[in-house]
């Protein structure tokens, strides 16, 4: 059923690009991006503190992000992703009630050009603010866990131009100090009992912690085709680790592959 | 571009690839010596109560380890555990087969003690209904020829926490209130608190509340307290009458930790449940099973706990079931007596 939604989805977008291209003009630069993204995701779970199996989680993911390049070829980077998903382990069966997962990533970043410019090759480097969101629900809230990393990272962008509507672009980011918030060593106490309708609050409570403490690594890479000058569409690959071994281990593991309708103004 | 493609296919490897293993590690196995070692550890990592009710958990491996083998089925399994969630005594602990079977803790009175009160006989014989919620689990009222009002929660639910403003409006012309929590499930602390402070004079230390927080038996958090504090524009400071039995449990035993503290409140009935602290998560097994425990102890100011204990009435009755058969509340028609003879409240 997702995958019919998604193909929807995809559908939908590829329209949607196509018939841009009329509108094309002949301006040769824009500053501004506005990148609508809808995927699918694919991911690993191992949290301690939630449970001792091992899941596998599915679900999918929709971004809204913006990008600003500057005349001095900085950039600036915005977006805010959402993900809906699943957990399934293989002693699941239909008397369980699957768990639910849900996922908020929102950034900001500031990028300065580094290395030699060429009109084929450009690349960044820089700084991210990231704030990540993963929360895992079972039959409502009989069963809660959740990562919160609030996070500071280095940030380096590549951009190819690989033909003349084509290009390959990559980015890896890395989280180096944070706020990391986790349940409690029982999985919930009275604050969180107390602040059940301020999630927010739970969310954010937690350590000043920097890279050790935890690691994780976000990678992406994207090939796009540029159907005029304003409109593009990408397909495009994102991975994402997280790990740490605060109070009980979790690792969490997401690959998303996703496609992407920009518009450039 | 070379350099971009042998990290670009060892991403997608990962994504196309079972690579679980890989990643995550070994999953836990699924055979029953493995089940229970996760069961017997998880509760020794993480229950709140064995030091405050003085429970020898390696007692309990000790005695049952030895009857879990490779070729233990999952019936056998599931008594074990059965037998394991009993010894802990405590209704907020349980254990779960889903779609199979259940077991709670503390749990082998509540089906004489369910047959020991009578809600509908209250209402035949007693009650001018003012209010009522089946979804809120309320029902008060005006008790029959008396100056007396009446509340029944079969939980504590209510969703507005100015319930205490309209039943205080409808009943706090009465002389004396009798707070029914017979049968009571618990539900939400702070709900009763709110209600409770309908009828508080002053603001005082209640208890406090410590979350297990690391491995050792008395490894707890530092403490929470909660406070009594008067709640509302009008309180209550009349006589105030609480019917409680041995399935009084949770949310409704947390209240009467409020109501007890108050000089005008009289406990009738039997003792409470006597599980206070909150459950913690749902845990899971590889078989499928699952489970869950209390996390935290309650403590008076004074230190002392009543998990266990239960609230213990001023005056302890209680009701046989032929009792309720032949139309009589033994319990309700001690506080009315009580009211009169202490009180002159009719």
């Amino acid at each position: 059923m997702k995958l019919k939604y998604f193909f929807l989805a995809l559908g939908l977008l590829s329209i949607t690009t196509v018939s841009a291209q009329g509108m094309a003009d002949a301006t040769p630069q824009y500053q501004n991006q506005l990148t609508l993204t809808i995927g699918l995701n694919n991911g690993y779970f191992r949290d301690r503190n939630y449970s001792p199996l091992n899941y596998k989680s599915s679900g999918t993911r929709f971004g809204l992000s913006y990008g600003r390049i500057t005349a001095s070829g900085h950039r600036w980077t915005g977006g805010l992703a959402l993900g809906l998903g699943t957990l399934k382990h293989p002693t699941d069966y239909d008397r369980h009630p699957r768990p639910e997962r849900y996922q908020i990533d929102l950034s900001v970043g500031y990028l300065r050009k580094v290395g030699q410019v060429t009109d084929d090759r450009r690349s960044w480097l820089g700084v991210k603010y990231r704030s990540t969101v993963d929360l895992a629900l079972y039959d409502g809230a009989e069963a809660v866990t959740f990562y919160g990393l609030h996070a500071l990272e280095a940030a380096l962008a590549t951009d190819w131009k690989t033909g003349d509507r084509h290009r390959l672009s990559t980015e890896v980011s890395l989280p180096v100090f944070g706020l990391l918030s986790r349940p409690p060593y029982t999985g919930w106490d009275k604050f969180i009992v107390d602040n059940a309708e301020n999630i927010p609050k739970v969310v954010t409570r937690g350590d000043w912690v920097s890279f050790g403490a935890f690691a994780a690594l976000r990678a992406s890479a994207a090939w796009t085709y540029d159907f005029g000058q304003r409109w593009s569409t990408s397909a495009r690959y994102d991975f994402s680790y997280f790990a740490s071994k605060r109070i009980d281990p979790v690792r969490l593991l997401d690959n998303t592959f996703s496609l992407s309708s920009t518009l450039k103004f | 571009m070379n350099r971009l493609l042998l990290p670009s296919l060892f991403l997608l490897l990962l994504f196309f690839t079972g690579c679980q293993r890989l990643i995550l590690g070994e999953d836990e196995a699924n055979d029953p010596e493995n089940n229970f070692e996760i069961f017997w550890k998880d509760f020794d990592r993480h229950y709140g109560l064995f030091t405050v009710r003085g429970w020898d958990w390696d007692s309990i491996y000790a005695e049952f380890r030895p009857q879990v083998t490779a070729q233990t089925t999952d019936e056998e399994l599931f008594e074990v555990y059965r037998q394991m969630v009993e010894y802990l005594d405590d209704s907020h602990t349980f254990v779960y087969w889903p779609g199979r079977d259940f077991f709670s803790g503390n749990s082998e009175d509540d089906e004489r003690t369910e047959a020991e009160f009578s809600l509908p006989l209250i209402l035949d014989q007693h009650l001018e209904v003012i209010d009522s919620s089946s979804e809120e689990g309320y029902v008060y009222g005006q008790l029959r020829g008396r100056n007396v009002g009446y509340l029944y929660l079969a939980g504590i639910e209510m969703e507005d926490l100015s319930f205490g403003d309209k039943l205080l409006t409808d009943l706090g012309q009465n002389d004396a209130l009798i707070i029914d929590l017979r049968n009571n499930s618990g539900g939400d602390d702070g709900v009763g608190a709110a209600l409770a402070g309908r009828f508080a004079d002053r603001t005082e230390l209640i208890y406090t509340v410590q979350e297990r927080n690391g491995p050792e038996h008395d490894d707890f958090a530092g403490k929470t307290e909660y406070y009594l504090r008067p709640q509302g524009t009008v309180q209550y400071d009349k006589p105030v009458i609480v019917l409680t039995d041995n399935i009084t449990v949770s949310a409704a035993e947390v209240m009467l930790i409020y109501l007890n503290a108050l000089p005008q409140v009289t406990q009738i009935g039997t003792a409470t449940s006597g599980d206070f602290s909150d459950t913690g998560m749902r845990r899971f097994l590889p078989n499928g099973m699952q489970y869950q425990y209390s996390i935290m102890k309650f403590l008076l100011p004074d230190g002392t706990s009543l998990d266990g204990v239960g609230h213990v009435p001023d005056i302890e009755i209680r009701n046989s079931a032929a009792d309720i058969d032949a139309g009589n509340d033994l319990v309700l028609e001690r506080a009315f007596r009580f009211l009169l003879e202490e009180y002159g409240i009719e």
